[in-house]
């Protein structure tokens, strides 16, 4: 996430104004008939010619017709999917999953995305959404804290089943439901907006809701911080006045700041230029001669444990990590404890001496 | 003697991996030179005076490892230095007079050596044998201790605690993303492990400077914790490369996928995976949330700990009741710090102390730890819809359930549990209790053969539950039940499905009893061991007399107190008397032993004490055969005509030793054949052909390797009893124990294989303190061990212990003896008054510089220092005192060695160190006074100063103040006994808080032991008589003198 957030746009302005997206894609059809996908207007009369090839993109994790697994990514595609027209769609998803998709950030709340169509130089493409104001916040929040299922799920990067009950409570929605809540605008010629180059990042952000369901917040106004302190003022009953400052963030960076000072310190500083006699008995032997340091140097009781216990990652695709890797864990293993246990003859006493 | 260190490099830049350099002090380099200008604390480094150079180090320690094809390097090190440069590390054993009046400053030193990459020296670094061949080499400290992390490192590859991660480092300008191997370390005691392992690194590990403009490394490598992780992370991912390689996957190289990247980039030598940032970021985004379950339930500090409680007790059986299941905060240093769900909820603060240790945000941290518990187990979802969820709570069956199901799961992800205390209890559990009881009323006698292989114990296994056994009706009752658990009575039981099908397979077995002899029954009633039908088997309870068999088996104290032997001469001391009716107890038994008392306590004393009594009391029913070390034959000779001098003694060795049927023959009249290994070795096919009474076995270590043919023919004589004399069961490896036990019992300690797999390796290797536990309750009932020091035996000791060593001459020696004996007592018979007089001194002087070595009577002692060929083996003391000192050295006790001979100084100064591989300091006439008085601070002060020291009587016999030494050895003796006196109280003086015990060496048959004679038949007039000096001898006739110079073997 930080990763995100640190990047800086490129040197290209973000523009002003987003235009709501358009919610009616029939109107556009009946105005200028269907288009076909890859349309620049040099393109027409000369036939299909899709973007410029680009390599280094990023491409849609699924390649099977569903994309994002999770409900809510599927929710967020859903959203879309009602304002862009079929074929835009089409070329939108093809397009992620060609990789035309150069680079996606996160900027004060926007999305920014650099996607290559058919000009040299790629398209910038601007989502964003429209912000909670405090008072919707703060509606949510006490809502939200109400149930330990809310921050529980949240924390573990699931987006809650039945959240969207929860935002209705407070009146507000979570994805994108009226116009002008989605913000989009991109530097294609397209005059269709959302454009096919808008829906290929929209897809693409399906993939990062996957991992990180604070996104959509983040998006709505909100950061991780802000809603986790938010939620616990609630929970407590304490007024829920919530400011950046008060995080534990803060304290916690100083934390680790002075743990490395210290450090720091321990190490290259007063390393005595002179040592007495019991320093000096200490330099070559720790006082601790671990003689009874435990190891135990055995299999574990199922194979692959980490893989069995996170499960396969999304990025996977269509590969398993577990066959991936399944016989290299097992193979080392084995290395280890033939190493531990049959390598020792090295020190085995010799035979028959004298 | 050489040193071995092992320096851990950790990684420079991102792509490089590491290495391990390995660098050597050695003795044998020239003493350091005393360097009298300004310190050279900060000056540019220098090189290092007494390492190897990289050549060296590849020829004296490489053979058939890697290191012989490692590249020479430098390393600049600060190490602790005075004004003769580097300090050397305490293991380093040498005989130079450094400076030690200088306080001790840092100084940077150029050190050669050999560079192995991570992979290569991991496995030299695991396998590298902790002392050379002939002690040629030790590990230092630091080699020591990349060791024992080493073994850390394959613990976790072994358990595939690894997970593939992809690091994002930026490297300058451009972001680079890694794909690494990283262990997972958040097992139950892992934690305080690595903090351990963190605390434990010596200093040295982290001296190394970097870089060029002599600082040290970047800061988190600098700390012990920071150094000791980049070597966990770094060796896990080598290894995983290393080891995995071989069965990499394999993909379809039409598509090339960022994720295709990393994972190949897990594989090669380059880390750095080939994709774009962009693409690199969408990946680590994925990773990461798919790595977030990692830390889920918690961190190296604190996890979320699910606590089950049962029901409150109720009367009668029921197995109903409402169970709680607790949600916490546990500590992961101490699991008993808890903090429950109730008390984080109150919490106000966004961060709290437990157990000295912070944790963050303990609310989310809860929260985070429930939402992902409830993946793993459903149930817990229910609680999550209060704002405040603190316990769920179950029914008995569902209780059962999290147990068996969840629990597992959950504590694998990284959960605690706190399972009610009963859980898994041997009261809650079905267990097979081993019913021992006696064949016989009455107690056996021993007469009745060897009573350790007769099946003399009826045993019958018994279900039980706790310490009640239960019949099937009573089992069946439960079952019926048909609840996983029952409550009895307030006590809840465990009836797994498992065990009830194990239980009913007891149950039908048709022999449940039977009979096994004492040597079964001890090994379960030391050590309950193992399974019947996969039910543990929980207790061993015994009646009658096997009961009080066993009880005083294992309690030494217990152990019947017999008279001291009438026959015996001289007075055993109290706690003599305890050994020698221990030993008997075993003799009863026909059960092995090994008496280990320190060296100085009188073993020899105990085993002949036993010999008696059995001869006293008519169970001495055959010939005894003691076998010891060549050159103690003698002294068993001499002690035992002295204190047991109705004992048939014979001894079988040497060129003239009775063979074949004059061998019996003369067995039929003789209680005890004395003999050495040697002959042992040589006479195999006779001594097995003999049924012995017993086999006693002095300096036991001597069969310490079960491979020799020495311990293989010793295991195969026949004998009522064995016993073992020895003042360390376990030299280095426990593979020693093993043999001797072997010997004694065999089986007892199961097959050789068998043993290492259950004891030698888990303890040696891992200090597997369960493994040691259980070898601890099976073997030490075996033997009996009193220290010195011990406060039951130091009441019974006088302070000064006075023991003669009787050595024997080498061929040479003995040949050179009589060579001179004759030749000069030609002259004298021919001469008279001055000249005879002359003739007779340096007689006397030629034949006590024999006694000592060859060397020293040819004068060519300076020629031969530091040319081993030239000294070991030729002289009969000279071997004797390098076995005491093992045992002296071992123990890390402190000794005197006098001697009257300059030369015999220096050579010993030279010799011993080398060969013992300990140091020594040798103080002389020549000494200079400044040089004296280091040398007693060093001696006295230095908890690094030598264990030897070496004194000229003459120089070293008055004034000094050596307290330290716990033992005193006179290599030759002076005839006056005051003169020998007044030496010992070197350490034997008012601030010595130690016994000292006095060894006088003597060569048995030489006019050494025959003046001793002298001088003990006179004692107290000694003095008186015999003057200070030896000039009395001159005075002797000729017939007298051949008396005294005579060889007689």
């Amino acid at each position: 996430m930080s990763e995100q957030e640190k990047k800086q746009p490129d040197n290209q302005k973000p523009s002003p104004d987003l235009k709501p997206a358009k919610s009616s894609p029939q109107s556009k059809r009946s105005n200028r008939g269907p288009q076909r996908p890859g349309g620049g207007r040099k393109a027409q009369g000369k036939g299909r010619s899709g973007p410029r090839r680009v390599s280094g993109g990023i491409r849609l994790r699924s390649t099977s017709g569903q994309s994002a697994r999770n409900w809510w990514a599927q929710r967020w595609i859903r959203s879309m999917e009602n304002v862009v027209d079929v074929n835009r769609l089409r070329r939108g998803r093809y397009y992620a999953q060609q990789g035309q998709v150069l680079s996606i950030d996160e900027d004060d709340g926007q999305i920014v995305a650099k996607v290559q169509g058919s000009r040299p130089k790629p398209y910038q493409v601007r989502i964003s959404l429209k912000p909670f104001s405090e008072e919707e916040w703060a509606n949510l929040l006490k809502v939200l804290s109400g149930k330990a299922i809310f921050s529980a799920e949240l924390l573990n990067g699931h987006m809650p089943n039945n959240i969207e009950d929860a935002f209705a409570e407070a009146g507000v929605s979570l994805f994108p439901s009226r116009t002008g809540e989605l913000l989009t605008d991109c530097t294609c010629p397209d005059w269709a907006n959302p454009c096919k180059h808008v829906a290929a990042t929209h897809y693409i952000l399906g993939d990062r809701f996957d991992d990180d369901p604070f996104l959509i917040f983040r998006l709505r106004g909100y950061t991780q911080e802000q809603i986790i302190n938010g939620l616990r003022k609630h929970r407590l009953g304490v007024d829920a006045v919530i400011t950046a400052a008060d995080t534990g963030a803060a304290t916690r960076e100083e934390a680790t700041d002075t743990a490395s000072e210290d450090d720091d310190e321990a190490a290259m500083g007063p390393l005595p230029d002179v040592f007495d006699d019991e320093a000096l008995h200490e330099f070559w032997r720790a006082p601790d001669d671990l003689a009874d340091f435990p190891v135990r140097i055995q299999a574990p009781e199922v194979q692959f444990p980490i893989i069995k216990r996170l499960g396969e990652p999304d990025a996977a695709g269509r590969y398993s990590l577990s066959e991936l890797l399944g016989n290299t864990y097992m193979a080392v293993s084995q290395a280890a404890q033939i190493i531990a246990f049959m390598g020792s003859d090295l020190d085995d006493e010799e035979e028959d001496e004298e | 003697m050489l040193v071995i260190h092992a320096h851990w490099r950790p990684p420079r830049r991102t792509n490089e991996t590491g290495s391990i350099f390995f660098w050597a002090e050695s003795s044998d380099k020239e003493e350091p030179f005393y360097f009298k200008g300004r310190l050279p604390k900060r000056q540019p480094p220098k090189e290092h005076l007494f390492a190897l150079t990289a050549d060296e180090l590849r020829e004296k320690i490489s053979g058939g490892t890697p290191l012989a094809k490692a590249s020479t390097e430098m390393a600049k090190l600060r190490l602790p230095s005075t004004r003769t440069g580097p300090v050397p590390s305490p293991e380093l054993a040498h005989h130079w007079n450094l400076d030690t009046t200088t306080p001790l400053f840092l100084a940077p030193w150029l050190v050669e050596g050999l560079e192995l990459s991570s992979e290569t020296a991991f496995v030299v670094l695991v396998s590298l044998p902790l002392r050379g061949p002939n002690n040629a080499y030790v590990l230092g400290a630091d080699a020591l201790y990349w060791r024992k992390a080493a073994n850390l490192v394959m613990e976790i590859l072994a358990a595939q605690k690894v997970v593939p991660v992809l690091e994002c480092q930026n490297g300058g300008t451009n972001e680079q993303y890694l794909a690494q191997w990283e262990a997972v370390l958040d097992g139950e005691d892992d934690g305080t492990r690595l903090a351990r392992l963190a605390a434990a690194m010596p200093p040295v590990c982290l001296m190394e400077l970097l870089h060029p403009n002599g600082r040290y490394n970047a800061a988190p490598m600098h700390t012990p914790r920071g150094l000791l992780e980049s070597f966990v992370n770094t060796m896990c991912d080598v290894m995983m490369r290393a080891w995995g390689r071989s069965v990499m996957p394999a993909f379809d190289t039409r598509y090339d996928t960022p994720f295709q990247a990393w994972i190949k980039a897990l594989f090669s030598s380059e880390k750095i995976v080939h994709a774009s940032n962009a693409q690199l970021e969408s990946l680590q985004s994925s990773l990461n949330a798919w790595m977030r379950d990692l830390q889920a339930a918690g961190d190296e500090n604190f996890r979320v700990a699910f606590s089950l409680a049962s029901p409150t007790a109720e009367i009668g059986v029921t197995t109903q009741g409402e169970w709680t299941l607790g949600f916490n905060i546990q500590s992961r240093h101490d699991p008993s710090l808890v903090m429950t769900a109730e008390e984080i909820w109150q919490t106000m603060e966004p961060a709290l102390e437990i157990g000295g240790r912070r944790i963050e945000f303990p609310q989310e941290r809860l929260l985070a730890g429930l939402g992902y518990a409830s993946r793993l187990y459903p149930p817990l979802m229910e609680s999550l819809q209060d704002s405040q969820p603190k316990q769920i709570t179950l029914s008995t069956e569902n209780a059962y359930q999290f147990m068996r199901q969840a629990a597992p799961l959950l504590k694998q992800a990284g959960f605690g549990i706190v399972p009610p205390s009963w859980w898994n209890q041997k009261s809650a559990r079905l267990g097979i209790r081993l019913h021992l009881s006696p064949k016989t009323k009455s107690v056996p006698k021993s007469s009745e053969g060897s009573l350790s292989l007769s099946k003399l114990v009826n045993y019958r296994w018994e279900m039980a539950l706790g310490e009640t056994s239960i019949s099937r009706q009573e089992f069946d009752a439960l079952v019926a039940m048909r609840s996983p658990l029952v409550q009895v009575n307030g006590q809840w039981i465990q009836l797994d499905k498992e065990q009830i099908e194990a239980a009913n397979r007891f149950f039908d077995r048709p022999r449940n009893s039977g009979t096994m002899n004492l040597l079964e029954a001890a090994q379960y009633g030391l050590a309950n061991n193992g399974h019947q039908e996969e039910l543990p088997v929980s207790d061993v309870v015994a009646d009658d007399w096997v009961d009080d068999w066993l009880k005083d088996l294992s309690h030494h104290d217990r152990v019947v107190t017999l008279q001291q032997p009438a026959t015996m001469k001289g007075t055993l001391r109290p706690y003599q008397v305890t050994g020698y009716s221990w030993l008997a107890f075993f003799q009863k038994w026909g059960l092995g032993a090994i008496l280990a008392d320190d060296m100085g306590l009188g073993k020899t004393i105990q085993a002949l004490a036993l010999l008696l009594y059995q001869k006293e009391t008519g169970t001495l029913d055959g010939p005894v055969l003691l076998v010891c070390p060549t050159s103690v034959v003698t002294n068993w000779r001499r002690e035992s005509d002295k204190f047991a001098p109705t004992l048939r003694t014979m001894v079988h060795q040497g060129p003239k030793r009775l063979k074949g049927k004059t061998f019996t023959q003369a067995l039929t009249t003789t209680n005890l054949v004395l003999t050495s290994y040697a002959v042992a070795r040589q006479d195999a096919e006779l001594l097995q052909s003999i049924e012995w009474h017993a086999v006693i076995l002095d300096e036991a270590q001597n069969i310490k390797n079960p491979n020799a043919k020495q311990t293989r023919v010793l295991r195969q004589l026949q004998s009522g009893y064995r016993l073992a004399l020895t003042g360390t069961p376990v030299e280095n490896r426990l593979s020693e124990l093993w043999s001797i036990m072997h010997f004694l019992n065999p089986g007892y300690l199961y097959s050789r294989d068998e043993f290492r797999k259950r004891f030698g390796m888990p303890i040696e290797r891992f200090g597997d303190k369960e493994a040691t536990e259980k070898l601890r309750a099976l073997v030490s009932p075996f033997i009996l061990r009193r220290v010195k020091t011990d406060p039951n035996v130091i009441s019974d000791l006088p302070e000064k212990i006075e023991m003669k060593e009787y050595c024997t001459l080498s061929e040479e020696q003995a040949a050179l003896y009589e060579a001179t004996v004759r030749d000069v007592m030609r002259q004298v018979t021919e001469s008279e008054g001055m000249a005879r007089r002359g003739l007779v001194l340096k007689m006397l002087m030629q034949l006590k510089q024999i006694c000592n070595h060859p060397l020293q009577f040819e004068h060519r002692i300076d020629e031969a220092l530091g040319k081993h060929k030239m000294i070991s083996g030729r002289s009969g003391k000279l071997r004797r005192l390098e076995e005491r000192l093992e045992i002296i050295l071992a123990a890390g006790e402190r000794v005197l060695i006098f001697t009257q001979f300059a030369s015999m100084g220096h050579l010993l100064n030279n010799y011993l160190p080398e060969r013992m591989g300990y140091s020594a300091q040798f103080l002389h006439g020549g000494t200079p006074t400044w040089q004296r008085d280091e040398m007693v601070r060093h001696f006295q002060d230095d908890p690094n100063g030598p264990q030897i020291f070496i004194l000229s009587l003459r120089a070293g016999g008055t004034g000094l103040n050596l307290t330290r030494a716990s033992h005193v050895i006179h290599f030759d003796r002076w005839w006056n006994p005051a003169v020998e006196d007044q030496a010992t109280d070197r350490a034997f003086r008012i601030g010595q808080k130690n016994n000292v015990q006095v060894h006088k060496f003597l060569a048995i048959g030489t006019l050494e032991e025959r003046i001793d004679e002298m001088i003990e038949s006179k004692k107290g007039l000694a003095e008186a008589i015999l003057g200070t000096s030896e000039q009395w001898l001159t005075e002797l006739s000729t017939e007298e003198l051949q008396q005294l110079v005579q060889l007689r073997l």
